[in-house]
């Protein structure tokens, strides 16, 4: 374990008196050389946790460990962590290179090694022909490379990654995830990134902590958070088109779909709560077959997206989304039977959000 | 469509010119005329009808210089040269006493949160606009007992009234529209606060610094008021001294002319050197809005 957050809290003193909690009792562990991806909505507390790990804002409550040592109440440059700015922050009388090989030279490597290392950087990230070139006249995706290499330039206890790739055009963004993960992996970094893209979340982090309004929801690798989502929200939150999720209530021979006039359904291997409980059951779009099953549905549109369908469907007074890997020939206005595998089924409980069970193909 | 930056058709570039020319002639000829005045004698300035023809006549400069006054009434003694001393010197040591309390706490300001904080800024600035007078009667009081009366430590000491709040607040300014973040970057590099102050924000905020340092500096060169009541005749600035040339047998406008001209040119002199950061100093200020 290298980084812990333990209970980590952050409440800024907002105008007359009022207050926001960024951050709830945050804890989070981490492993030597692991990539830890926060991921949440914009304005969820991802930034704050970072400043704080940093130390460039207090801690309200809880406590930080890296490598060993207690740092929150150190000064940032005793922390031996490296940052790559959501604003970038480069200091605009330097040159790029200078603005990357900076914080090396400062460190006590050798010119010939820090100048070794900007090089590195600027292949690894596509900036060596802007190198000679100052902040002011480049992009934003220019800037956020340069800041990006900074960073990774740096070695350190913890790289801290805010937003690194959010200016970048999709293309580059899909190439640098991959060379950014291997050259983090090539020297054995340790790193947190923030993001709100869940793409990337899935493709560079080997652990993702889903975060919502400063509350950790679920903290796993893709494929538990996928598989066996702990609340509605990360189910719902991770996905694309999201989860669709039918209030329902547990009758004596299966669940009722609220609004839905169908028989009960059966739900084998789910094990359902006691008969009354409210629940939500929620099914991925691409879990939802057209053309077999006990439902009926009307189409309200159908799309072809190049390389799948999106079909949304009325259920009664309900909106669900299905998607397929083929054309659906089905016309707006059409009614068709859809239905779902129990195994791919999620319940959860209706007031709190909190998963109840999963589908046996979730195991 | 109209342009505005006179690269288009003739006619608004023109009054354009036109305009400038006026408001030139308006501000500088004062100017000029006070300058053409510092190389007549005083029969010529009064001459009537005036007249653009004159022999000029460095007498007003050297008698300025010499420090004895020619005048009707015979020779009298007058210290001009030594009055710009004390106001080059008392000038020059405010406002770096200023900058080098007000550069660090407008920092403070503009990064630190604190207790009443804003109630300290602002009460620095009410110094501006306080009446000088309301201050200077329990000033002169104290400056007896305290034994600051008539030196240039006091003097400097009250000038800070005029200086250091222009220095706060508008170095604050610069320092809340530089980025905390690339200070950040800097310090996660290894640097300590201190460092990160005086090598990233100082030579960020340095338009600002130039151009509130030049500020006060002419604010404080202005001055009249503290020094006349503070100093006497050995500490003043010109702008005091030059009182002396009112005398008992009529107004020597040669003189005053070329004391003009000799103590415009120090602050002259400044604002054309610090030019280059002043012009992206104010500018940079005024994009700010
Ligand atoms: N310096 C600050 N002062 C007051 N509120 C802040 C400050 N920084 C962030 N916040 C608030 O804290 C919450 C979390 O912000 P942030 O950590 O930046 O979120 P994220 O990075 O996930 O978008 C937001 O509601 C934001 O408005
Ligand atoms: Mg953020």
């Amino acid at each position: 374990m290298t980084l812990a957050l333990t209970s980590l809290s952050k409440t800024y003193p907002g105008r007359h008196g009022s207050s926001v909690q960024a951050v709830r009792s945050l804890d989070l562990r981490m492993d030597k050389g692991e990539i830890v991806a926060l991921l949440g909505s914009s304005g969820c507390g991802k930034t704050s946790t970072l400043r704080m790990i940093a130390g460039f804002e207090s801690v309200t409550d809880g406590g930080i460990t890296l490598a060993g040592r207690r740092i929150e109440t150190l000064t940032p440059d005793r922390r031996r962590v490296a940052m790559a700015f959501e604003g970038y922050a480069l200091y605009p009388p330097l040159t790029i290179e200078e603005n990357i090989g900076f914080g090396l030279t400062a460190r006590g490597l050798d010119r010939n090694e820090a100048a070794k290392r900007v090089r590195e950087m600027a292949d690894m990230l596509e900036i060596g022909p802007i190198l000679k070139g100052r902040p002011a006249g480049l992009s934003g995706g220019q800037q956020q490379r340069a800041s990006l290499a900074r960073a990774l330039a740096r070695d350190a206890d913890l790289h801290l990654l805010d937003e690194p790739m959010g200016q970048l055009e999709p293309q580059l963004r899909a190439i640098l995830r991959g060379r950014v993960k291997a050259a983090l992996k090539a020297r054995g970094l340790t790193a947190v990134l923030v993001t709100h893209d869940q793409t990337e979340a899935n493709a560079m982090a080997d652990r993702i902590a889903v975060m919502e309004a400063g509350v950790l929801q679920q903290y796993g690798a893709p494929s538990e958070l996928r598989d066996r989502p702990a609340n509605l929200l990360v189910a719902t939150f991770l996905g694309e088109p999201p989860m669709n999720a039918l209030p329902a209530t547990v009758e004596p021979h299966g669940l009722h779909i609220d609004d839905v006039a169908e028989d009960a359904l059966a739900l084998p291997g789910v094990a359902l709560p006691a008969v009354g409980s409210k629940v939500v059951l929620g099914i991925r779009p691409h879990r939802l077959h057209l053309g077999a099953g006990v439902w009926r549905g009307q189409v309200i549109s159908n799309q072809w997206l190049g390389d799948q369908a999106h079909v949304v469907l009325a259920l009664g007074s309900r909106i669900v989304v299905a998607v397929a890997h083929q054309r659906v020939p089905v016309r707006v206005g059409e009614t068709v039977p859809l239905g779902f595998g129990a195994e791919h089924a999620h319940l959860f409980d209706a007031a709190s959000g909190r998963a109840l069970a999963h589908g046996t193909a979730s195991a | 469509m109209a342009r505005i930056d006179g690269t288009g058709s003739p006619i608004p570039r023109i009054l354009r010119a036109i305009a400038l020319v006026v408001v030139l002639v308006f501000f500088l000829f004062p100017i000029l005329w006070i300058f053409l005045m510092s190389f007549q004698t005083n029969e010529t300035i009064l001459a009537i009808p005036p007249s653009l023809a004159f022999t000029p006549t460095l007498i007003n400069y050297t008698s300025l210089i010499s420090g004895h006054l020619q005048t009707a009434a015979g020779s009298l003694d007058l210290p001009f040269m030594h009055n710009l001393f004390n106001s080059v010197l008392l000038s020059s040591v405010s406002v770096l006493v200023s900058l080098v309390l007000g550069v660090p706490a407008a920092y403070a300001f503009a990064r630190f949160r604190f207790r009443l904080g804003e109630d300290i800024a602002f009460t620095l600035l009410s110094f501006r606009f306080a009446p000088p007078l309301l201050v200077l009667l329990p000033l002169s009081l104290y400056f007896k007992d305290l034994g600051l009366a008539n030196t240039y430590t006091g003097l400097i000491w009250v000038y800070q009234l005029i200086c250091l709040p222009l220095i706060l607040w508008i170095v604050r300014g610069y320092f809340e529209d530089a980025s905390p973040d690339v200070e950040y970057a800097y310090r996660v590099d290894g640097h300590s606060w201190w460092r990160a102050f005086t090598r990233i924000a100082i030579p960020l905020a340095g338009p600002g610094i130039a151009a509130a340092g030049l500020l006060a500096f002419i604010f404080a060169w202005n001055n009249f008021v503290f020094a006349l009541i503070l100093a006497s005749a050995d500490k003043q600035p010109v702008t005091v001294g030059a009182l002396a040339f009112v005398t008992a047998s009529g107004i020597q406008y040669g003189q005053i002319a070329a004391a003009i001209v000799l103590s415009i040119m120090p602050t002259l002199a400044l604002a054309l050197y610090a030019q280059r950061w002043l012009v992206e100093g104010l500018s940079l200020g005024a994009v700010k809005g």
